[in-house]
């Protein structure tokens, strides 16, 4: 059984109509990458899911559940993250603060105890947890949402390119976590990626969107090799 | 000789004002930066301190002041204007802009609010006959302000408080926003509300709260000032209100301490240097010119205001908009 499951999902933002009929299954532990030209509508799938962007027809299932209808707050409860490609921490507050205000829900004894467990995982923050967020790089901002997206322990996390606008080497430091999460602690990922080579280079399978619909779903290790589809949309000559 | 250095006991005065201006600025801004209202009844807010004031005059401390009228009197305006205008949220505020009106939809409901309390309050004040005073509209409360010897000087009471309510004031709700969780959840939201939506805050009690603490902090202002106004009805505030948006302004309106910086400098500059360029004027130019002496003590706003248009001049975001590290740099290298 797939942990999630969309079903001929439709959904944009009031009159503006973004997707159409999406059919995809993400099962445990798999990582899925959604590629696309500018504007195929791959973060509004994620919001979609997550219940920001609106539903007009379909089914979200997780875990055998129709989650739809569920508001955001109440679908982070049952398991989903989701880290916005920007404002997915809070810049004026101290890192410190971020991890907490994460755990907000938690009991203050889990928060302290999950909050040990995460800065084994991102030793750097140890040292900056009195530093406000706003101090950290771009990649660091990256990690610290990751972090902040742990402290809640969910089993599906979707990131919204989180490697944007970072150098080369921070990039590779988020890719390398996102591969960490699933193999070390186990949790399924739905990654909108603008680097299409990264992102298929480490995801099990790959949809590829263009205007809102589905133009491949399959092998992330096919769409890669397919070189029509590669260079007409990805830009991934060769 | 004219004296141009104001005196001890009118610098006190000053800084009390100033203090004042502070905490009703600082008010002003939080409700602004958490719920986006501009809101034109905060001096007005500010009043039902000065009201609780009279009341207790009136009945309790008609026979001299003591010390205990100068707790218990910004304690009760505490709870009352805050309490005021968090009914005020709940009951106009928030339902408008669940509806979907713009900043300045609700800034014109907050004149509404401003205009509506400002004559239920007369009304009541002059329908209402006191136990010991003959009326409670337009009593000058200043007399029931005792005089206390400090540093060789006879200081007003009120004019001693207010500074220290004030520092403490600040000190309390910095604590609050950075060691309450519900104080770092309010920061957050202020920043972020999606986000911390998201982390699982319940935004609409954060705003809530927002306004208790805005009215909370004006009443203990006005319940204070109180003694240094001409006399407590209600429409004191009109003037008040222009002075405290400058201050706000001046801080940036997006800033909370900044609010409370901006409100202070106002109230300095309002006092201070109408009095230094009204001595200047009719001590010096005046006489040796040959020009008309004119009041220019009684032109505080010129001061305020005309220090908003230069602030923004300069600083098109305020206080809090300044980089000031790099002011600093800027100053250093020269």
């Amino acid at each position: 059984m797939a942990l999630l499951e969309v079903k001929a999902l439709n959904a944009g933002y009031g009159r503006f109509h973004i997707l159409f009929d999406l059919d995809f299954k993400v099962e445990k532990q798999e990582i899925l990458i959604i590629v696309g030209p500018n504007g195929s509508g791959k973060s509004t799938t994620l919001k979609a899911i997550f219940g920001i962007a609106k539903v007009y027809s379909g089914n979200i299932i997780y875990n055998e559940r129709d989650i739809t209808r569920l508001p955001p707050h109440a679908k982070a409860r049952i398991g989903l993250a989701y880290l916005p490609q920007t404002d997915n921490i809070f810049a004026e507050l101290t890192v410190e603060e971020n991890l907490r205000m994460a755990g907000y829900t938690l009991p203050p004894a889990l928060v302290e105890e999950r909050m040990e467990n995460v800065l084994e995982s991102f030793p750097f923050l140890k040292s900056k947890l009195k530093d406000k967020a706003k101090s950290l790089s771009g990649g660091q901002r990256q990690l610290l949402a990751m972090a902040m997206t742990l402290i809640r322990e969910p089993d599906l996390i979707m990131f919204d390119e989180p490697t944007a606008g970072l150098a080369p080497i921070a990039a590779k430091e988020v890719v390398d976590k996102i591969i960490w999460l699933r193999e070390e602690l186990g949790k399924t990922i739905i990654l909108v990626e603008q680097n299409a080579k990264l992102g298929l280079e480490i995801g099990d399978n790959a949809l590829l969107l263009v205007s809102g619909r589905i133009a491949f779903y399959g092998k992330a290790q096919e769409l890669l090799e397919n070189k029509d589809l590669g260079k007409l949309y990805l830009g991934l000559a060769k | 000789m004219v004296e141009i250095i104001p005196s001890g006991v009118f610098l006190m005065s000053a800084i009390a004002y100033a203090a004042a201006l502070g905490l009703l600025s600082m008010g002003l801004s939080l409700t602004y930066v958490t719920t986006r209202v501009a809101n034109f009844a905060h001096a007005t807010i500010g009043m039902l301190g000065a009201i609780v004031m009279l009341f207790l005059i009136d009945r309790v401390y008609y026979e001299g002041a003591s010390y205990k009228l100068f707790i218990l009197g910004p304690l009760l305006s505490f709870i009352v204007a805050g309490v005021f205008a968090m009914i005020m949220y709940l009951l106009v505020m928030k339902p408008l802009q669940d509806k979907g009106n713009d900043v300045i939809g609700l800034m014109i409901a907050t004149f509404a609010i401003d205009i509506i309390l400002l004559n239920i309050l007369s009304f009541l004040l002059n329908a209402m006959t006191g136990k010991h005073l003959p009326k409670l509209y337009g009593v000058n409360i200043g007399p029931w302000d005792p005089t206390i010897q400090c540093c060789g000087l006879e200081l007003k009471a009120s004019n001693f408080v207010l500074p220290i309510a004030a520092v403490l004031l600040t000190f309390i709700f910095h604590l609050f926003l950075t060691k309450t969780k519900f104080g770092v959840a309010m920061r957050a939201t202020i920043e972020n509300p999606n986000l911390a939506a998201v982390m699982g805050v319940n935004t609409n009690l954060v705003y809530t709260v927002s306004w208790f603490v805005s009215g909370a902090l004006a009443g203990v202002a006005g319940s204070l000032i109180a003694f240094s106004l001409k006399d407590t009805s209600p429409n004191s505030s009109a003037l008040i209100i222009v002075s405290v948006f400058a201050g706000s302004i001046v801080g940036g309106l997006t800033s909370i301490y900044w609010g409370l910086v901006g409100g202070f400098i106002v109230g300095l500059a309002e006092k201070l240097l109408t009095s230094i360029i009204n001595a200047l004027y009719n001590g010096y130019f005046a006489p040796a010119l040959g020009l008309p002496e004119i009041a220019i003590i009684n032109y505080e706003k010129v001061m305020s205001l005309g220090l908003v248009i230069i602030v923004l001049l300069f600083a098109p975001q305020g206080l809090a908009g300044v980089d000031w590290s790099k002011l600093k740099q800027k100053i250093l290298r020269r």
